[in-house]
This record gives structure tokens, sequence and C-alpha cells, in this order.
């Protein structure tokens, strides 16, 4: 299991630490002091018999000044050193490259300042500041970076931002934390933080010599995933937002304005970059986002040879 | 009706006497078995919801059925059992008994209020589990917006019926509040009310002034789904967020009308089982108050990573640590009221023990939550779920359950088996704290909420969770089923077995339909409990 604190993956995410370790100690404190006093006090004065004497005390208002004081100090302290950490969380540094990043149901886009786009896995260069502005397509998501700490709601009527560094190479996972409908759990991203060759080979896409060679339909269904398209169209038949790819490849498909077409390559195509174009009967228009300029025509071939591989 | 002092409450028989009593005992009593009724409803979603986490991947309900299953346990938990609550029964019970009065102030209006619960319960309950043509509710208790205006399920159902339980809960506290002011025996003065009745009026006010705005915003949701409004739809102009603020600007307060009353069940007991003056009565009261005051200004914790502003950000995380002095107070001065005294550890003062020690993990567990750089990580996390069910569970249900063996002998006339009943309390307190101990750590480890699968590195901690849940659901049922048999088969209970000093106690067990045969004069408080001789 990996540590739970401290795992010196990010400076702001050790400093976050030591407030919480901070809160824990208080924490941990008030509980045994307290406790510790209730438990002896349940023990030592036990009832013995009917004619044990108990004392009238009805109060001390000494001692309600102290325990009002001290409290309100103690909280003020954590107030304070909560605020000033949290300070620098919502400061990015000035030299922190913008990603952009839209959630939808059920996966998560980002687009660079180059202007490429990414799904599901968020690529950055380690030790680099990096500043995410987030905006929604459909309802409340959070994008959270559990190892690092940073944590923001992404919503449909504003731009919220967060800002994160990864000091050192590695792969942190990123949760959706705001419920947001059937496939909540499965809202899930990695953060990939490259060191500096890896980060220039994938600024050039140049593929990484050392990856296993996949076929095009082994990548098309890495896609599928990746893209969210398992959010709305099933592979075993049965409908959900959107229809089923089982057996898709040659069916014949009406529409909502009467006409059919038998599905080949060129349906398909224009159906992932424009999906209003034809509306399948049965199915509501404006559901599926339009992935036009967003998948490569290279990803559209793998999509549509994974989705060969479903015909029985 | 006729009002023979000689015949108890319970005695009346048939529908009519029950469904149309104007007694606040029996609207009590009702109000007790429909409420219970509810918890069990909604601890069974519970049990299926650690069910399906007893591992990683789909266990035995889908994804969809999972979030029906979370929906229905918060929506029933919170709506229909936790927020009626303590105040509904034992306050209904309780109240008018504790302050010298034959009834509340508007015995009619009390009757009206169970019905108008009644009536939403029914219609919450019915489109929760699907209206005809609608599906099972899947938004979550708390109704988000844009998801809640998005979502097939049959939402303005659901949402109509919290808003007609709204009113239940508004005639209630007002009820109350002026029961409190108008009703007291001569010579009960303010100063000598018990605590209970002090909570019992905080938690009244927050009713009325809270419950009106989520009813306000509930119509809001049902006219945006159907006509598409744009109060809270960003495509139309509106905000989601402004639903998020209206949600906690009632559903904050309402913790405190949940938690409150169980304070001040504590309050109560802990005298009478340890022959005490409880410690600092001013103190307490006023901090009652107090919380109560300050709730109003504290709902913007719930959204400090939601896109507020981080002006207030940070206000509203100062303003919620301002909730916890009043807290601590309350809490140091329960303790100091067992010093020096005769402690008799029956189930009562078990479990008034317990909320004690669970209430200090409760409030401890609040501070990294009310602290902004700790609490983006645990926002929306298990931590989050591990402290309200401390406070929920912990609190109210443990202090409702310190309450109900309290008062049971003046209730029903009846004790219940305490050897079982001590059983009880330990098969809770053991699964309750194994089941959300876990919690904590996974929120510290990233674990978010709501999720129907997790990921590996969660499993052992879930798995934990679930068994100790599985206690917890076990120790219910053992406990309620005690209490049952008492009401059965219980030998018969004196009039004031426990040695309390408050009126309720003064009245045979179970208490005449019209309480008192002549209005008692109060000349003390309720507490002179010690008897140390002073030299
Ligand atoms: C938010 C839900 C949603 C997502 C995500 C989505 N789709 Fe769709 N898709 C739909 C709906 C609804 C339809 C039917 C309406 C229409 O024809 O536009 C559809 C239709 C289609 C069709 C035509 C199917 C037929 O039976 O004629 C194809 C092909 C398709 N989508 C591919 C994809 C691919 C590939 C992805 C992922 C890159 C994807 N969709 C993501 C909702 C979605
Ligand atoms: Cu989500
Ligand atoms: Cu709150």
């Amino acid at each position: 299991m990996d540590k739970i604190l401290f795992n010196g993956l990010s400076e702001l995410g050790t400093h976050v630490d030591r407030v919480h370790v901070f809160i824990i100690a208080i924490m941990a404190f008030c509980f045994i002091a307290c406790n510790a006093v209730l438990i002896y006090f349940m023990l030592r004065y036990r009832r013995k018999g009917p004619d044990d004497v108990t004392a009238s005390i009805k109060g001390n208002h000494l001692l309600e000044a102290v325990w009002t004081i001290i409290p309100t100090i103690v909280v003020l302290i954590v107030f304070v050193y909560g605020v000033r950490v949290w300070g620098d969380m919502r400061k990015p540094p000035e030299n922190a490259m913008t990603i952009n990043v839209t959630g939808v149901q059920w996966a998560w886009r980002f687009e660079y300042p180059d202007g490429r786009i990414e799904a599901e896995d968020l690529y950055v260069p380690a030790g680099q500041p990096i500043r995410l502005n987030m905006v929604s397509n459909d309802v409340l998501h959070s994008f959270f970076i559990p190892e690092l700490r940073v944590k923001e709601d992404v919503v449909p009527s504003q731009y919220t931002h967060l800002w994160f560094q990864a000091d050192y190479e590695g792969v942190y996972n990123i949760f959706c934390t705001e419920y947001c409908g059937d496939n909540h759990s499965y809202m899930l991203g990695k953060v990939h933080a490259l060191g500096p060759e890896a980060w220039d080979r994938w600024v050039r896409r140049v593929p990484d010599p050392d990856a296993v060679q996949l076929s095009p339909a082994e990548r098309g269904a890495k896609l599928y995933s990746k893209w969210g398209c398992l959010g709305c169209h099933s592979t075993d038949g049965s409908p959900n937002i959107g229809p089923t790819f089982k057996n898709l490849m040659g069916r014949s498909e009406s529409f909502a304005d009467g006409s059919t077409v038998v599905v080949d390559e060129n349906y398909i195509m224009e159906s992932i970059k424009q999906p209003n174009a034809k509306i399948v009967a049965g199915f509501k228009p404006d559901q599926m986002p339009a992935f036009e300029g967003q998948l490569s025509q290279q990803d559209i071939t793998d999509l549509i040879d994974y989705i060969k591989t479903l015909n029985e | 009706m006729s009002t023979q002092s000689d015949t108890h409450y319970l005695e009346a028989k048939g529908f009519y006497n029950w469904f149309f009593s104007v007694d606040h005992k029996r609207i009590g009593l009702m109000y007790l078995a429909a409420i219970l009724f509810f918890f069990v409803l909604a601890g069974m979603a519970a049990m299926l919801v650690r069910l399906e986490l007893l591992a990683p991947g789909e266990q035995f309900i889908d994804r969809h059925g999972y979030n029906v299953a979370f929906t229905l346990h918060g929506a029933m938990m919170v709506f229909l059992f936790i927020v009626p609550g303590i105040p509904a029964t034992l306050g209904n019970f309780c109240l008018p008994l504790m302050i010298g009065a034959k009834d509340v102030a508007f015995p009619r209006l009390n009757l009206l209020s169970f019905w108008i619960y009644v009536l939403g319960a029914a219609i919450v309950v019915m489109s929760l589990i699907g209206p005809p043509g609608e599906a099972w509710l899947d938004t979550g208790w708390t109704l988000y917006t844009p998801y809640s205006v998005e979502s097939s399920s049959g939402v303005i159902p659901v949402t109509l019926g919290v808003f007609i339980l709204g009113f239940s809960s508004i005639l209630t506290g007002l009820n109350f509040a002026v029961t409190i002011h108008k009703m007291r025996a001569p010579g009960m003065t303010w100063h000598r009310l018990p605590l209970f009745v002090w909570a019992l009026y905080s938690a009244s006010l927050i009713q009325i002034l809270a419950t009106p705005v989520v009813g306000i915003t509930l119509l809001l949701l049902i006219m945006e789904r159907s006509f598409g409004i744009g109060f809270f739809t960003a495509s139309l102009g509106g905000d989601p967020i402004l639903f998020e603020n209206f949600f906690w600007f009632y559903s904050h307060p309402v913790v405190y009308i949940m938690i409150l009353p169980a304070m001040g069940v504590v309050a109560e007991i802990l005298p009478v089982f340890a022959k005490k003056p409880i410690f600092g009565y001013r103190a307490i009261a006023y901090s009652s108050l107090a919380i109560a005051l300050v709730s109003f200004f504290v709902w913007g914790h719930h959204l400090f990573v939601s896109g507020m502003s981080n002006w207030s950000r940070w206000v509203f995380s100062l303003l919620t640590f301002a909730v916890a002095i009043p807290t601590a107070i309350k809490v140091f001065n329960w303790i100091s009221t067992l010093y020096k005294g005769s402690i008799q550890l029956d189930s009562p003062m078990l479990y008034a023990c317990a909320f004690i020690f669970l209430f200090t993990i409760a409030g401890l567990t609040g501070l990294p939550l009310a602290t902004l750089a700790t609490d983006v990580h645990l926002h929306d996390t298990y931590f989050v779920v591990a402290h309200f069910h401390y406070t929920m569970q912990g609190g109210t249900v443990i202090g409702l359950l310190a309450g109900l063996h309290f008062w049971f002998p003046k209730i029903f006339g009846k004790m219940y088996n305490e050897k079982r009943a001590r059983v009880g309390f330990w098969m809770l307190f053991v699964g309750f704290n194994a089941t959300f101990m876990p919690q904590f750590i996974l929120g510290y480890m990233g674990m978010p909420r709501r999720y129907f699968d997790y990921l590996d590195q969660f499993a052992d901690l879930h798995f934990m969770s679930s068994i100790g849940g599985f206690v917890n659901g076990l120790a219910y049922l053992f406990i309620l089923g005690n209490l049952i048999h008492g009401i059965i088969k219980g030998t018969a209970a004196e009039k004031n077995p426990h040695g309390s000093l408050s009126l309720e106690w003064t009245v045979p067990s179970p208490p005449p339909l019209t309480n008192f045969d002549e209005i008692p004069e109060v000349h003390d408080w309720t507490y002179g409990y010690g008897n140390e001789q002073h030299a």
C-alpha cells in the first residue's frame, strides 16, 4: 500500500500534508484527553450503593472561561494555517502551463496549448507547474488527483481552475468525485508525469519504442473506453443512451426522418464526426458529442476496425 | 373526548382513537412507529450498499442499482427518519410533561403535522421506488442540478413529497416554540427548564426559519424540470451552483435539527445516572442557541471546491470554526457532570456516554473538513461519509436510543430486559466503529464517495467496513427486538425507576391521558441531585 501521507510527490502536497498531520495531532490529543477523563470518571465514580455521597457542584466560571478561550485559540491557529497553505494552492506560478479540461459523462478531455487533444490520459512534464482550466459539457463533475492533493469541481456554467506540479516522473490517478450518474465510478484517468526525453517524444508524437505494438482493432478498443463511447454504446446488444455497436457494421439502420442506410465505414465516420447528421430512430439528437477535430483520422479508422470485430 | 385521569393514554383502542387523537403522547408514539419503520427500510438499502462494496467490481447489483440504493438510503434516512427524528417522537411525548402542561399549544396542529408527514412520506416512498412509468430515483439525496434536471427518474414526485414533509417540520417547530413560550407551569422559568427543552427550542427555531428555504428551492427545481425555466441550467443562463447554495442553506442547519435534540437527551440522562446536578447549565443551554444561530452562516463549507469565490471560501471556513466552540463547551460540561458523581451504567447511561465518546470523534473530524487546505483533499471522499455518520448515527441515532431506553418505562409502563439491552448496545458500538473507522482512512487515501466500483488498493478497508456494517445492522434488529419484547412481555414499570427529578416522572407510568390532574407548581430547577452536606 502506498504511503498515505507524505508521499513526497509534490512540494505543495507536502505542505498540505503538514497541515493534515498538524490537525491529526490536535484531533488525537483532544480525543484522548476528553475520553480518558470520561472513562476515568465512569470507572472512578461508579455507583457503590444507594448512599453514595455526590457533589452538588453546578458549574465553575473559571473553567467555562478556560475551555471557551483555549479551543477558540486552537481553531484560529488551525484556520490561519489552513488558509495560508490553501492560498498557495489557489495561486498558480507564473510559468505554469495551461491545459484546458472538459468533463463529459463519463470521460475527461484535455486540450493542450498547441491544440492537441487527449482523453483519459493527461501527459505533463514532471517538475513543471500545470494549470488546469476546467469546464463541464453536461452535469457537475470534480477533478481529483489524490496523490497530489488537488481537487476542484468541474461545472457547466463557469470555468474553474486548479494547479499542480508533479515533481517526479510517475503515473497518478484521476478520479471524478462529484456524482454524475451511472458511470461516475468509471470516470477515471491518469496523470502521466514524463521526464524530459519522454515529454519531448510525446510532444513530437514519436511513438514510444518500448511500447508493445497493438493491432488497429486493439487500439480501437482502447479508444472506445478512453473517449467514453462505452458510456453510451454497449458491445453486447443492449441499448443504452446510444445504439449498441454489436452487429453494427452492415446492419440496415433506419433514421428519425424515415430514411434508411446500410452501415458502412463512411457512415460510421460521419456518425463519429457529426452525430447529428443522421439521427438513428428511437434515439435523441444532441446527446453524442461531435468528435470532429478531436479524433485523428487514424483514431477513427482504428475505432471502425474495432467495431467490425463486434459482428457475429 | 372523555378525559378521566385514571385512564392512561395507551388504553385507547381502535383506529379512530389513535389516528385522530390530538394527544401529544399518542402522536409521539405514532411518529415513533413511522420513523422506525423508515429507519429499517433505509437501513436495508444501506446493507445493499455495503454488500455491493464488499469487493471491487460488480457483486450483487449493477451500477445503476447501486446509485439507486445509496439514493434510497440517504433520502429515506434524512427526510423520513432523522429530520422528524427525536423532536417528533421523544419531543412530542416529553415536552408537555416536562414543562408541566397538559398538551402542546396547538394539539390539532400537532395531529395535522403528523398527517402531513404521513402524506409526504407516502409520496416520497412511492416515487422513490418508481411511480408507474418512471425509474427509481438515482440523484443522491442531495438532488444536485443539473443532474437532477436531466435524470430520467422520478425527481418531481420525490421533490414534491419532500416539499410536503417540510410543512410537517415547520408546523412541529412552530408548535413547540409556542408551547415552550406559553405553556410552562407556574414557576417553570426559562432557567429551570430541562435542557432537553432548551435543545428542542433551538431546533424548533431552525425548523421554522430554514425549512421554507428548502421548500422554495424544491419548487424551483420542479419548475425547472417541468418548464425549463433556467434557474439552474447553464445553457439557459442559470447556475447549478445556485442550487448548491440554496440546498445547503437549509441542509446544513438541518444537521443541527438532528443533533441538538440528541444533545438535549444526553443532558437529561447524565445527571440522573450520576446523581449530580448538570455542570454548567447555562453554558449548555445558551450554547444550543448559539449553535442554532451560527448554523445558518456556515453552509458554504459544502462548497469549498465547488467553484465559489476564493473570498467566500475563507470566510465560510472561519465561520465554520465558530460552530466548533459552543460544541466543545457542551462536551466539556457533560464530562464534568460525571465528576464526583455516583454513576450507574445502565443502558441509557451507556448510550449517553457512548454519545459523548462518538461525538468527540464526529466533532474533531470536522476540523480537517473546515480547514481549507485539508478539505480540498478530503471533500467528497469517504472521510466525509465517515464524519457525518459519526454525527448522524453516532450522535443522533445513539441519542435517540439513549432517550428511548431512558423514557421507555414512562412511555410504555413496562421495562425491557436490561441485560439484553446492554448486549445490544455493545454490538452496536463495535459494529458502528468497525464500519466507519476504516472509512476515515479510505478518505485520506482518496477513495471518492458514491463509487460503485473501486481500485484494488481500497479493497481491504472496504471489506472491513462492510463486515462492520453487517454487525451494525444486526445490532439494530437486536435492540429493536428487545424493546418490542419489552412492550409485549416486559414487567410493569414504576413511576420513577431511574430516580429522576424531572416533572414527567411525577406522573404514573404510562401517564394518564390528561398528564396532570392539577398543573404542578415548580419551585426549583430540575437538576438538584447532589446530596453532599454543606458544612
Ligand atoms: C453521450 C453519449 C454518447 C457518447 C459519449 C458517444 N455516443 Fe455515439 N451516439 C450517441 C447517440 C444518442 C447516438 C444515436 C443518435 C444519433 O444518431 O446521433 C449515437 C450514434 C452513434 C453512431 C451511429 C450508430 C448507429 O447505430 O447508426 C456511431 C457509429 C457512434 N455513435 C459512435 C460513437 C463513438 C465512436 C463514440 C466515442 C468516440 C461515441 N459514439 C460516443 C451517443 C453517444
Ligand atoms: Cu462523477
Ligand atoms: Cu454543513
